[in-house]
């Protein structure tokens, strides 16, 4: 007598119900773990571009400077860009670290968030010296796609009102009064709202902000080392 | 008789393990790559915090030098800070999270330079015939600097539109990008590159040219005659004896304490030759016994699986600061 061998018809369709129904069961709760997963993914990615984009914004307000405290050489015709710390953008001298065993190379870098090329989104433009003196046009470099807003605030000193005395005196733009010398704030508040409602705040701390305009010490005569020129 | 089976389960259960096994190993080396991603980041800042934290602390130890004594020489609290540094720079053992003595996990290095034993090299930008923009052509000379460039740096600084000689180069807005001279003092290293020429100087050039000049000192012209560099006193117009005899003396322990006794420190500093009337004049007019701009080098390095590094290289002045603050910060760059 012959030994039977594999299954039959009906066996095979019943194991095949059985596994498809067994897969659809696991795939149901499958689905509600991928798109958790998925959520928590492109929020950290997203988390991930904002830190990036901040860091990036963070380099550049660590070192900034003042490239030119005469205000005379600012403006139109050949002349240099007056830096602008406003509300919602931010237009500054700053220095970048190239090359090993060179000096930083000196850039005029501008931060704002809105439509370029009609794409939205945190652009950022870096130019050197000649080129902002000629109008040369930069090219804006995409930070931040999902950018919707970008608030930014500044502070040099403390409150001087006695309520809050211990309090930063945040403004919303530097400098405030354009009669001031040129120098850089202390402290820079960003904040970036993404298109999807996300929050992502910093403060920068300016380490030469406290400084701004160097006050040169005036050349002294005679006694004290003073100097000869 | 035997009934013999021949079941797939062995077959669909070996392949499910080996499914399940291949994605284990998947996420794992995820993880194991966002954690390492997330630890270097982590210990990045933390060196960079250690390093700012450098910063302020010779600011610290600056302005309580200040406060000890006026004079500012090699072996101060500044130059020579524990008797277990190694050449002038503080060695601090960094501590693990959570421990204020115990393990260490790196090393912060802070190293203090006066910028006063530099020469200004803003003084570059006076007039050609100027004794201070000849010692400032001697200087960039001895450093290999060609003497083009010297003339370009001079006509970057200078007020006029005359190019100096040989190869000054003055505003040309014939062709874009215009290249237009700043016509004021440097404020910052990275100045040295907008002029035509610079960025093409070896890097040993040009450290050598940061060790030796300062753009950080302002419209004061003087040297500390107990830190400057022998190669500055030449470039002013002392001689090679004169220069190699007071280091010698400095060396010895000879410290100059005033401006009243400086002169003649100095003459018993040099002996018997002692100082030609020109060189009395020069020490008249360009030395000091004080410093009150110096750089500041911090690099932090915390030991991890691979070495992770943080180097702030900041300019601290002890005068003219605003709002009376006894030290502030002129220039910082974070490397």
């Amino acid at each position: 007598m012959r030994t039977a061998k594999g299954f039959t018809l009906v066996e095979l369709l019943i194991a095949a119900t059985m596994i498809a129904i067994l897969f659809v069961g696991i795939a149901a709760h499958l689905r509600g773990g991928l798109t958790v997963w998925r959520r928590a993914t492109d929020h950290g990615e997203a988390a991930q571009r904002m830190r990036v984009a901040l860091d990036r914004l963070e380099r550049d307000v660590v070192h900034a400077i003042v490239y030119d405290d005469r205000k005379e050489r600012y403006g139109a015709d050949g002349l240099l860009p007056l830096p602008g710390f406003g509300s919602g953008e931010l237009r500054f001298f700053t220095q970048t670290v190239t090359r090993s065993g060179y000096p930083p190379s000196l850039r005029l870098v501008t931060y704002q968030c809105s439509p370029s090329s009609a794409t939205p989104g945190l652009w950022r433009t870096s130019q050197a010296i000649a080129e902002a003196r000629g109008n040369i046009a930069p090219t804006p470099e995409a930070m931040l796609p999902e950018c919707a807003e970008l608030s930014l605030r500044y502070a040099f000193q403390l409150s001087e009102s006695s309520e809050a005395p211990s309090v930063m005196d945040w403004r919303p733009t530097w400098p405030d009064d354009p009669n001031e010398p040129l120098r850089l704030p202390r402290l820079v508040e960003v904040t970036i709202r993404s298109a999807a409602g996300r929050l992502a705040r910093r403060i920068i701390a300016v380490p030469v902000g406290q400084f701004g305009t160097p006050v040169l010490p005036p050349a002294e005569e005679g006694a004290g080392g003073g100097g000869g020129a | 008789m035997r009934h013999r089976r021949r079941g797939s389960l062995l077959v669909v259960t070996l392949w499910l393990v080996t499914m399940l096994a291949v994605l284990a190993v998947a996420i794992g080396r995820f993880l194991s790559r966002e954690v390492r991603l997330a630890r270097y980041h982590t210990v990045r800042q933390q060196a960079k915090a250690f390093a700012r934290g450098g910063v302020y602390l010779a600011m610290e130890r600056l302005r309580q030098d200040a406060e000890q004594d006026e004079v500012d020489w090699l072996a101060d609290d500044w130059a020579s800070p524990t008797p277990s540094a190694s050449e002038s720079a503080w060695l601090i053992d960094v501590p693990s999270a959570g421990s204020a003595t115990a393990q260490r996990r790196g090393t912060l290095v802070i190293r203090i330079i006066d910028e006063e034993r530099k020469f200004n090299l803003n003084a570059s930008g006076e007039a050609p015939a100027d004794p201070l923009a000849a010692a400032a052509r001697r200087l960039l000379s001895g450093l290999d600097v060609p003497s083009e460039l010297a003339a370009r740096l001079g006509d970057y600084i200078d007020a006029d539109n005359e190019p100096r000689d040989p190869g000054g180069l003055e505003s040309d807005v014939g062709q874009p990008p215009s290249y237009i001279t700043k016509g004021g003092p440097l404020l910052s290293w990275s100045e040295l590159l907008e002029i035509p020429g610079m960025a093409e100087l070896k890097p040993v050039t040009l450290g050598a040219l940061r060790s030796h000049s300062s753009v950080f000192l302002g419209a004061d012209r003087h040297v500390n005659v107990n830190t400057v560099h022998p190669d500055v006193l030449v470039a002013l117009g002392f001689s090679s004896n004169s220069a190699q005899a007071l280091q010698l003396c400095r060396n010895n322990g000879t410290v100059f304490t005033d401006q009243a006794t400086l002169l003649t420190t100095l003459e018993a500093c040099l002996g018997a030759d002692g100082l030609t009337s020109e060189e009395t004049t020069l020490a008249g007019t360009y030395f000091a016994t004080v410093s009150n701009t110096f750089t500041v080098v911090s690099e932090a390095v915390i030991d991890d699986r691979s070495p992770v590094r943080a180097r702030i290289e900041a300019v601290i002045r002890r005068t003219g600061c605003p709002s009376d603050a006894e030290a502030c910060i002129v220039a910082w760059v974070e490397g």
